[in-house]
């Protein structure tokens, strides 16, 4: 086994797009085929969903994700924030709603944005997790 | 917390399962080898993404299976240090708070990293114990009896945020004499490498200890030696902990804005 990506510079995921991996890979094929006699027939089913997948699945499906995660991912990424890609995937699965939490996620929030900015993120995360209400 | 890592291996397919012409029997190999494992100083792998190149096929002598060198994706959990996290607890103990994301549950978060001023009050049971950040400064005292006052505690099943302090990956090895540790590795420290004595090779190569003792051979040696990843976190700052603590705050702001206007 030998590892070909570089672990200092990985393609992050947000947990929204593992949920959706997950949920792919754990449905029940759709088959209409009739079936077929199991008689000298090789055996490719695939393994059964692992408990395992099944609890990621309902830790990731337990937090609320956004509802257009796309949009809110553009919306963070535009050169108006400058923000890092860690501070925005951290943004959509947290959905951070108060001060606090924001500034733990985006560190010295006062000192790197004019002032407002910090409120209009909130703002921008709020209207992206109070549209699935 | 998650991203993706490219990795080749090389499989065996069963002959059995010949003549499919499709990529299904190598998806069932991986999704049987990879998930649920950790790989060292990598993470947990959680599922496979996809399959970016399939090699030709080599058949080994005296084996009738087809071993084909693949190249693929994988999904792999690992948070890095400073990320926020959420979580359950799993279990409140004087030495700190464990906490579960219910497929991964060796994360804690030391007492030392807890808010502070903090004390431990412990339960009537050993699994109710509580830890409680108050005003008063008694750091470390631990109280038997709780009063009648609202006071900010994190109990077992509570949904917490924290921070990501650092992952420490332990690599052990099992071999005729027990089991070893051959190396540890952690985001903030440099790697730590167990001295380790020359052996017979027909003790060590190939061989693995049994659970409930005997040796077998081990079947790949890719997870001849097992990895475990701990993650410890750190709950010191403002915003984590309990959702409910800062929104509690930010609307007791707002109603004192209100009554100065």
């Amino acid at each position: 086994m030998e590892i070909l990506s570089s672990p200092q510079q990985p393609d992050l995921l947000t947990n929204h797009e593992v949920m959706t991996l997950l949920t792919s890979n754990l449905a029940p094929p759709k088959s209409k085929k009739k079936p077929v006699s199991k008689k000298n027939q090789p055996n490719t089913k695939s393994p059964p969903p692992s408990a395992f997948q099944t609890s990621a699945l309902t830790y990731l499906t337990s937090l609320p994700p956004p509802l257009s995660p796309l949009s809110l991912l553009r919306t963070l990424s535009s050169p108006k924030y400058s923000l890092e890609k860690t501070e925005i995937i951290q943004l959509v699965n947290l959905l951070p709603d108060n001060l606090p939490l924001l500034n733990v996620v985006l560190p010295e929030v006062e000192e790197r944005f004019e002032e407002g900015v910090g409120e209009e993120i909130l703002e921008v995360v709020k209207i992206a997790r109070g549209k699935e209400k | 917390m998650f991203f993706l890592s490219t990795i080749a291996d090389t499989l065996r397919i069963n002959p059995s399962i010949f003549g499919t012409g499709d990529t299904s029997s190598i998806i069932s190999a991986i999704n049987a080898k990879y998930p649920q494992k950790v790989i060292m100083d990598l993470g947990l792998v959680i599922s496979l993404y996809d399959i970016l190149r399939v090699g030709s096929s080599l058949i080994h002598p005296a084996d009738g299976g087809a071993h084909f060198e693949v190249v693929f994706r994988v999904v792999v959990f690992k948070p890095f240090c400073g990320e926020v996290v959420k979580g359950r607890v799993r279990n409140c103990t004087r030495e700190g708070i464990e906490v579960s994301l219910e497929f991964f549950e060796k994360i804690r978060i030391p007492y030392y990293n807890i808010f502070s001023p903090n004390r431990f009050v412990e339960g009537k049971k050993r699994s109710e114990g509580k830890w409680v950040w108050d005003d008063h400064e008694n750091d470390g005292d631990v109280v038997s009896d709780e009063s009648d006052r609202e006071e900010l505690a994190i109990t077992k099943g509570d949904l917490i945020s924290f921070s990501v302090d650092s992952v420490q990956f332990t690599g052990k090895n099992y071999s005729v004499k027990g089991v070893h540790t051959l190396e540890i590795s952690s985001t903030n420290d440099d790697k730590i490498k167990m001295p380790t004595r020359k052996r017979s090779q027909s003790f060590d190569k190939g061989m693995t200890w049994e659970e409930g003792g005997g040796l077998k051979k081990a079947e790949d040696s890719t997870f001849t030696t097992t990895c475990e990843m701990e993650i410890l976190g750190s709950m010191k700052e403002d915003g984590l902990g309990k959702n409910d603590w800062w929104e509690a705050e930010e609307e007791e702001e707002g109603e004192e804005e209100e009554v100065e206007t």
